[in-house]
């Protein structure tokens, strides 16, 4: 079948190709360093890539050539990991410039291959991000700068780690073809996380806008019951926690008999304000007076008749209609 | 002063009963929007595909208010929506618009498509139901009921802005989908060893789950609607192929007795309940005839090794492990150029293994189960291979899509579906499809056959 044909053949050089680096003869057996190396030779000949990989790292911890570094991209590539691959394949080739002759032409040739080949494999992610300060990682790892390319970001070859700021309103993102979860923080803001499942030289646009965290304010008065007012509406009995967004607002506490309180906060994402309502009673009422309800009486007849003639109350409509689906489009 | 305290407060009840008397006035003027569609829609939250409902197709809709000339009406006229088949039925995909009188000629436009195939944003033109309808002019007060139909037939045309048909007048929503998206039972009988897949309707050749064309490129969004019809529950064993009397002395490829090798055998011996292996497209085809049926189409393959519902693999998106399916099983001994991922699961077997081996590689219906539709051996299928951008596939909404162009001449490359013994777990995949001439006969590469179910 021609599909698994030109799979096995191209697997196939591949694995010649990745043959590692044999490097110097085995005279020098008790040197670390290249016992590693040699182990990690056998291990591709077995194809345990990730074993491989793992033994060529101890060498290369112990000392660094452009063949070891060469032999770990290539595990890289074949476990997957191509961010890191590219990034170790760049490196090789970077080192065996600066220490000439320590790659010979044929994995000099191979190395760019892949990387021509990793290229063509990686997916783009086009971020709008709002506001540009928010703190970006990619699968538990931070963003790293592409050397030589503004704006330009690789994802999967920075350590572990918090996400930091990009301080840019748009940018770009190599990821590995894989499913990868983008996280998004921003302090006083809901955090965003998405999975995406990007394939081989995908390009996907992803717009992210950060959302404040609402504020909540709690409402305790020293009279039981009095009624709590937010912004004009009416938001039950004190005590009681209220959600609003960040801003100016207006709270207002009254009973009757006392004293009406109010109080305008500015409220700021995710805070919370306690605000005690010290209500005072009112002085001795008027009340008390005969002259007062003698004269009331008279002027609220009056007061009665003259607005029900001159003074008609607004008449009502129902809200819009939004559906089923809560909608509507206002095009005055 | 305790009467006259109360002689104030009754004065003061009667001012606010005289001043309080409000009037409610009739609702200003407005239009409800109403939306139908025949397409089968997302299922509501937390609800299951019963084996009677329609595979959901759309779920996003995307709505906008627009001058004459394609501008938008207002700076938020445009709204996307999540919708859902219970809404439909309850009359709720609507919303409302509120013009100003004097206004005429504003149009709505209604696109109806997948959530998943959205593109920057955008959704995709070859995959959405797109209308565009005049609104009327309305009046100051009162609430004008209209409809907008969106047909599935008219996917992947785009909408006609220039010349917008006007709305229908009231609420017309009769929520009935269109004829052949939902399963129905075969009412022709079926061959012995055959299970009635129900038909329906499904995104063919999901591009999110294709390896790509040769051409590079993604194929055109196109829904396959499938009549009913009746599957072999099993690949064609060695048993089975010798009792038709049709093989030859080289059709099927006899096994020469090593590993790695053709299944079949003149006379009866250990490969019986193996799939037969090595046979051509023509040999392969004219047992199917001889049993009543003939080879699968590519659509009908599709429908049920994507588990009716375009999933990536018959039990769902997930990879497999070894056990799941009868794949990657190359015998490193003998294949020398093959590497690890060939022969991953090589230490559960290599060859063809018995029908129902893997665990997962499964599909039930009503009617019974079927089996190895992703792994063990490859299958020859009905259709000529041609690019799925090819004329002979249609475009939008087709019903039993199959491609053999007249004058096909008999060595046309025939196509290939599911994976084998042989494969890597992508080549699995239920849009996998390669081309194989008819006359080429491997060690990986069986069949099964259908027969119609009406």
């Amino acid at each position: 079948m021609r599909a698994i044909v030109t799979l096995i053949v191209v697997v196939s050089l591949a694995a010649f190709a990745a043959r590692p680096a044999r490097g110097d003869d085995a005279d020098n057996a008790d040197d670390p360093a290249r016992a590693a190396f040699r182990e990690g030779a056998a291990l591709v000949d077995q194809s345990e890539w990730a074993s491989a990989l793992s033994a060529f790292e101890r060498s290369l911890a112990l000392r660094e050539h452009a063949l070891t570094l060469y032999n770990i991209g290539v595990c890289e590539r074949f476990l997957g990991r191509l961010t890191l691959a590219r990034e170790t394949l760049r490196r090789s080739l970077a080192r065996n410039e600066t220490a000439s002759g320590e790659m010979p032409a044929l994995f000099v040739d191979q190395a760019r291959a892949y990387l021509a080949e990793i290229e063509a494999k990686l997916a783009h992610l086009t971020i709008a991000l709002s506001p540009p300060s928010t703190r970006v990682a990619i699968d538990g790892r931070p963003l790293a700068a592409v050397e030589g390319a503004p704006g330009v970001f690789v994802a999967g070859v920075a350590e572990p780690g918090e996400g930091k700021p990009v301080d840019a309103p748009r940018f770009e993102v190599l990821v590995d073809p894989r499913s990868t979860v983008l996280t998004f923080t921003l302090e006083g803001h809901s955090t965003i996380e998405i999975r995406k499942d990007p394939t081989p030289g995908s390009h996907e646009e992803i717009p992210i806008s950060m959302t404040e965290q609402p504020a909540q304010i709690r409402i305790a008065s020293n009279v039981k019951g009095a009624i709590v007012h937010v912004d004009g509406a009416d938001v039950g009995l004190a005590p009681v926690i209220v959600s609003r967004p960040p801003g100016v607002r207006v709270v207002s506490v009254a009973m009757d008999g006392y004293v009406p309180y109010e109080s305008k906060i500015t409220l700021k994402p995710g805070q919370l304000v306690p605000l005690d309502a010290e209500l005072a009673r009112e002085k001795t009422p008027v009340t008390k007076k005969w002259w007062f309800w003698a004269g009331s009486v008279t002027a609220l007849v009056a007061v009665g008749v003259i607005t029900y003639f001159i003074v008609r109350p607004a008449p009502t409509r129902p809200d819009p209609n939004p559906g089923g689906l809560g909608w509507v489009a206002d095009v005055h | 002063m305790i009467a006259g305290r109360r002689a104030a407060l009754a004065a003061a009840a009667l001012s606010s009963a005289m001043a309080c008397s409000g009037r409610t006035l009739p609702a200003e003027g407005q239009l409800v929007v109403y939306i139908d569609t025949d397409a089968p829609l997302d299922l509501p939250q937390g609800a299951r595909l019963g084996p009677t409902d329609a595979a959901p197709l759309f779920d996003r809709l995307r709505v906008d208010i627009l001058e004459p000339d394609g501008t938008p009406a207002c700076a938020a006229c445009a709204q996307d929506f999540s919708v859902a088949r219970d809404q439909l039925a309850r009359g709720e995909i609507s919303f409302g618009v509120r013009p100003p009188f004097d206004v005429d000629g504003l149009v709505v436009r209604a696109r109806l498509f997948p959530g998943t195939r959205e593109r920057g944003g955008e959704p995709p033109a070859d995959a959405t139901i797109d209308r565009a309808m005049a609104l009327p002019r309305i009046e100051p007060e009162g609430v004008v009921e209209v409809t907008v139909p969106l047909p599935i037939a008219s996917v992947g045309v785009p909408a006609d802005l220039a010349n917008p048909d006007p709305v229908l007048a009231g609420r017309v929503v009769r929520a009935t989908l269109a004829d052949g998206l939902a399963p129905a039972p075969c009412t022709a009988e079926g061959d012995d060893g055959q299970v009635c897949v129900p038909g329906g309707a499904f995104w063919m050749s999901d591009p999110t789950i294709l390896l790509l064309e040769p051409s590079g490129t993604e194929p055109p969004a196109r829904i396959a609607v499938v009549s009913p019809f009746w599957m072999d529950a099993t690949e064609v064993t060695v048993d089975a192929f010798r009792r038709s009397k049709l093989a030859t002395s080289t059709d099927p490829r006899p096994t020469a007795g090593t590993r790695d090798d053709c299944t079949y055998t003149p006379s009866p011996g250990p490969n019986e309940t193996l799939p037969v292996t090595c046979i051509s497209w023509k040999l392969a085809a004219a047992y199917c005839a001889l049993h009543g049926g003939r080879l699968p189409t590519e659509a009908e393959f599709e429908l049920v090794a994507g588990g009716r519902t375009s999933q990536r693999y018959p039990w769902g998106a997930d990879d497999p492990v070894c056990s799941d399916a009868v794949y990657a099983r190359a015998d490193p001994g003998t294949q020398k150029e093959l590497v690890a991922e060939t022969g991953a699961c090589a230490g559960a077997g290599t060859d063809p293994a018995p029908a129902r081996s893997g665990e997962r590689d499964a599909v039930a219906l009503p009617g019974g189960n079927l089996f190895d539709l992703a792994g063990d051996v490859s299958e020859w299928a009905f259709d000529v291979f041609e690019d799925l951008g090819d004329a002979c596939w249609g475009r939008g909404l087709v019903r039993d899509p199959r491609c053999e162009p007249p004058g096909t001449p008999a060595s046309a490359p025939r196509t290939v579906r599911g994976g084998s013994w042989v494969s890597l777990a992508a080549e699995m995949r239920s849009t996998v499809r390669i081309s194989v001439d008819p006359s080429h006969a491997t060690h990986a590469l069986g069949f099964r056959c259908v027969r119609s179910g009406r």
